[in-house]
């Protein structure tokens, strides 16, 4: 049975002629997973906050929503405030009270159910996400997959037939993600939910999904089980989004079906023979830049040690990064890095400089620049023009900027915050550059030119702290893991990510034991002679 | 948080707390008669031991000098009363108010260390449950700036932090100092108003503003907190009528009073004991339950 209708809905913002939807139809069956797909400012907030009768925004709509057959303006706030969950992007912001407890009543002390009824719901709720250890916790506590974990069980409390996710994993690292995702899936498989999920990484939803829908100037273009979709996407400029095993497909002869999984790529791979293998490159030892030795931190003198004797050599010109899971202390490191804490034991060396006894002025000016994870941080002014200086402003325009001169930062998507961020701190011409997950909550595409952009700044050292492993194995000339409060002696991405089980690229997955070395994509194509 | 205080006082209503702890804040307040303040210390000192444990230690080391120095100001400062101990700076030292300075700091003392055990006990939604009984719209405000005020600060040290390596913040200068905060203060406003759009989207995505909203009531009422609530408005309507009664009157000048052991009197004193034990019994009486019911597994 058909849940979700929409036949030819058009949409433009009040004040503006442009139409944001244009045309746009789609339909959803009862219980199915779907997944929209499409690239950053094509609409598909716009879409779901339409779908979504309480956060329609003002404008001129047109066209028709059904949802269970009935009219979008029929519809009583009540029973969209029910039927359709909703969750959006931030973990941080989308929770509303203090109390784990109370954040999961919120929704049923919204709709008036009787206070027995919520307590039961609450109880059955927390068992099922697993939330019951964090139940009497502050909600400021919790990391932010928690917090992702607690808005979507704080929305099933009221069972939706529909659950609407605009980005829910965007602001979340690999593993986080990955078990957020696993849970959609569940509480689609177990509890028969419809789900309308909008992501960035097809990679591990494609597998789970059951149909994907790919969005293009406020239309669908293509609609259908991944297989098919991936294949009709597969020529034009999409093809950077496909999961890496339906990439080498694509590349290698597109012989029999389009694999997808990790599994199906091996499988895929394992037919073929190898021409080439990989070399891995000699490591270059130039100068020292940046040094840690034996450094202990901690935030209050009575919590535990967050780096313990952490030792790390940066060499000069090369970029280094860092991978770990949530808490592993790796921000924290590039915060001691950056001179903003100090370590209560051991050095930090820059240059041949203790960092301790170091100025400010020494320290920032035309030496270290560091990018916070939150970009926005690095703005204080209400527009990006005054941020850049002039000579920002030129860069900008070079780059495709110019238009967002005038905005807010707060204005600007995530990709556009992190150039804007770059530029500024490229600025000031530092010797090196820190960074702090400069990937997150960017599409590939914006991936890829952030990664071309540090591979051309020669001469500045650049350390970097992700979560993303595809991104720093296509990068980094040196990768390490931090792990325990230490970071363990870094070799050749080449080396680390083929020594690693769990903790490695999709590429070196499917290529494991078949292409010893091998860990991108190009560098499995490079191997079965497939270059171009 | 300190498991003892947990299990000890987690069977009884907030409301039920609550009460009793301002009548011993009220009582404690007003009342300034010797063995009184001593009966008031003496069991906050206890039941702060219950609801702090062993770190109460420490905190003594601040209360105890704050007793000795509010107790030796007056004597120092206030020079009435009719019995001169000795003179100092040829300024008389009299018995009448030594003697009020030690009760007076002892009452002081007494109500500062009651509202330590509400701090302990009476935990932020322990409150805004309280308050969002009866006024759930102020409930719902409280709660949300609870979130926010740590969430502000955070982010507040975090665009600070970022600044600093812009050099934003190296000019030294008490003005520059005050005009970087400012800009620092507006981003942060600006980042709040962000926030909140997505927060009230999040609220209203979830019904918020529907007619008829309900409440999660996370505490009843139970059977114990009407017996344990009753008796404390006993004792507390007693002592009242008691000191209407001037059964407790007492006068520190220009003589002191001497301490009567009138029946009256001396039922006043068994009635705050009474009272101030209440919490202490409770916890002695959690505890028995407890090793009662391990006994019998």
């Amino acid at each position: 049975m058909e849940i979700l209708s929409i036949k030819d809905l058009t949409f433009s913002y009040s004040g503006s002629d442009k139409k944001v939807l244009n045309g746009l139809t789609l339909s959803i069956n009862e219980g199915e997973f779907v997944v929209l797909y499409g690239k950053t400012g094509c609409g598909k907030s716009t879409l779901f906050k339409l779908i979504k009768k309480e956060l329609t925004p003002a404008g001129v709509e047109n066209g028709e929503i059904l949802f269970k057959g009935k009219n979008k303006k029929e519809l009583s706030l009540r029973e969209s405030a029910e039927g359709i969950g909703f969750v959006m992007q931030s973990p941080e912001n989308q929770i509303v009270t203090d109390r784990v407890w109370h954040e999961l009543a919120f929704y049923m002390e919204n709709l008036g159910y009787p206070s027995e009824k919520i307590s039961a719901r609450v109880g059955e709720v927390s068992n099922y996400f697993g939330i019951t250890p964090w139940f009497g916790k502050d909600t400021v506590c919790l990391s932010g997959g928690e917090k992702q974990l607690l808005t979507l069980a704080s929305v099933m409390t009221v069972s939706p037939s529909l659950l609407i996710l605009d980005e829910p994993t965007a602001r979340l690292d690999p593993i986080a993600a990955n078990g957020f995702l696993s849970t959609i899936k569940r509480l689609n498989s177990e509890l028969g939910i419809t789900v309308l999920l909008c992501e960035h990484r097809l990679e591990e939803v494609l597998p789970i999904a059951d149909k994907i829908a790919v969005m293009e100037e406020g239309k669908i273009s293509y609609y259908g089980s991944p297989r098919e979709v991936c294949k009709k996407i597969a020529d034009g400029e999409y093809e950077k989004v496909l999961p890496t095993a339906a990439k080498l497909w694509n590349k290698m002869g597109r012989e029999g079906e389009i694999p997808l999984s990790v599994k199906e790529g091996r499988e895929y791979l394992s037919k073929m023979e190898s021409k080439n293998q990989i070399t891995v490159t000699e490591e270059k030892k130039g100068e020292v830049a940046l040094e840690m030795k034996n450094v202990w931190f901690r935030y209050e003198k009575k919590e535990e040690d967050v780096l313990k004797g952490a030792d790390a050599t940066v060499f000069s010109g090369e970029i280094f990064s860092i991978v770990g899971g949530n808490g592993s202390g790796k921000s924290t490191m590039l915060k001691l890095l950056a001179g903003i804490k100090k370590p209560y034991r051991g050095k930090v060396i820059i240059r041949g400089k203790n960092v301790a006894r170091m100025k400010k002025e020494e320290l920032y000016r035309n030496n270290i620049a560091y990018l916070p994870q939150d970009p926005l941080t690095l703005f204080l002014r209400d527009k990006v023009a005054d941020e850049l200086g002039e000579e920002g402003k030129s860069i900008a325009e070079k780059m495709g900027m110019g238009k967002l001169l005038n905005s807010h930062p707060h204005d600007l998507s995530g990709g556009e915050q992190q150039k804007c961020a770059l530029i500024k701190l490229l600025n000031l011409k530092p010797k090196i550059l820190l960074l702090d997950e400069p990937t997150k909550g960017l599409d590939c595409f914006s991936k890829e030119e952030l990664g071309r952009t540090l591979k051309s700044l020669n001469g500045i050292t650049i350390v970097l702290v992700t979560h993303d492993l595809e991104f720093a194995a296509s990068v980094s000339d040196r990768c390490t893991l931090m792990f325990g409060g230490e970071i363990l002696p870094p070799p050749r991405p080449e080396n680390f990510f083929s020594e690693n089980n769990y903790y490695t690229t999709s590429a070196a997955r499917i290529g494991r034991g078949m292409l010893p070395h091998a860990v991108t994509t190009e560098q499995i194509l490079f191997g079965y002679g497939n270059e171009n | 948080m300190n498991t003892k205080e947990k299990f000890a006082y987690a069977a009884l209503h907030p409301l039920t707390v609550a009460l009793h702890l301002l009548g011993q804040i009220i009582l404690g307040m007003f009342i300034m008669h010797p063995v009184f303040v001593a009966i008031s210390l003496f069991f906050a000192v206890v039941v702060c031991f219950f609801v702090c444990g062993k770190s109460f230690l420490k905190e003594l080391k601040f209360y105890l000098p704050f007793y000795i120095i509010v107790a030796l100001s007056n004597p120092l400062f206030s020079h009435s009363g009719a019995t001169p101990l000795f003179f100092l700076n040829g300024k008389p030292i009299t018995y009448e108010a030594t003697i009020y300075g030690i009760v007076s700091s002892g009452m002081f003392l007494s109500v500062l260390l009651w509202c330590r055990v509400w701090n302990g006990i009476m935990t932020e939604d322990k409150l805004v449950f309280l308050v969002g009984r009866r006024l759930p719209k102020i409930g719902l405000v409280l709660t949300i700036s609870l979130r926010m005020i740590p969430r502000f600060r955070n982010k507040w040290w975090e665009i600070r932090e970022v600044q600093s390596t812009l050099g934003d913040f190296a000019e030294s200068g008490f003005i520059a100092q005050i005009k970087g905060a400012v800009k620092l203060f507006s981003a942060l406003i600006t980042h709040a108003m962000e926030s909140a759009v997505e927060t009230g989207m999040s609220m209203s995505a979830r019904g918020y503003g529907l007619k008829g909203r309900s409440s999660l009531v996370l505490y009843k009422i139970r059977p114990y907190d009407i017996v344990f609530m009753c008796g404390n408005l006993f004792t507390f309507v007693a002592i009242i009528v008691g000191i209407a009664m001037g059964f407790i009157d007492y006068q520190f000048y220009p003589t002191v009073t001497p301490v009567e052991c009138g029946s009256g009197t001396t039922g006043m004193f068994v009635l705050f004991a009474m009272q101030s034990a209440l919490l202490v019994l409770q916890a002695i009486k959690e505890e028995a339950v407890w090793k009662y019911s391990r006994s019998r597994i």
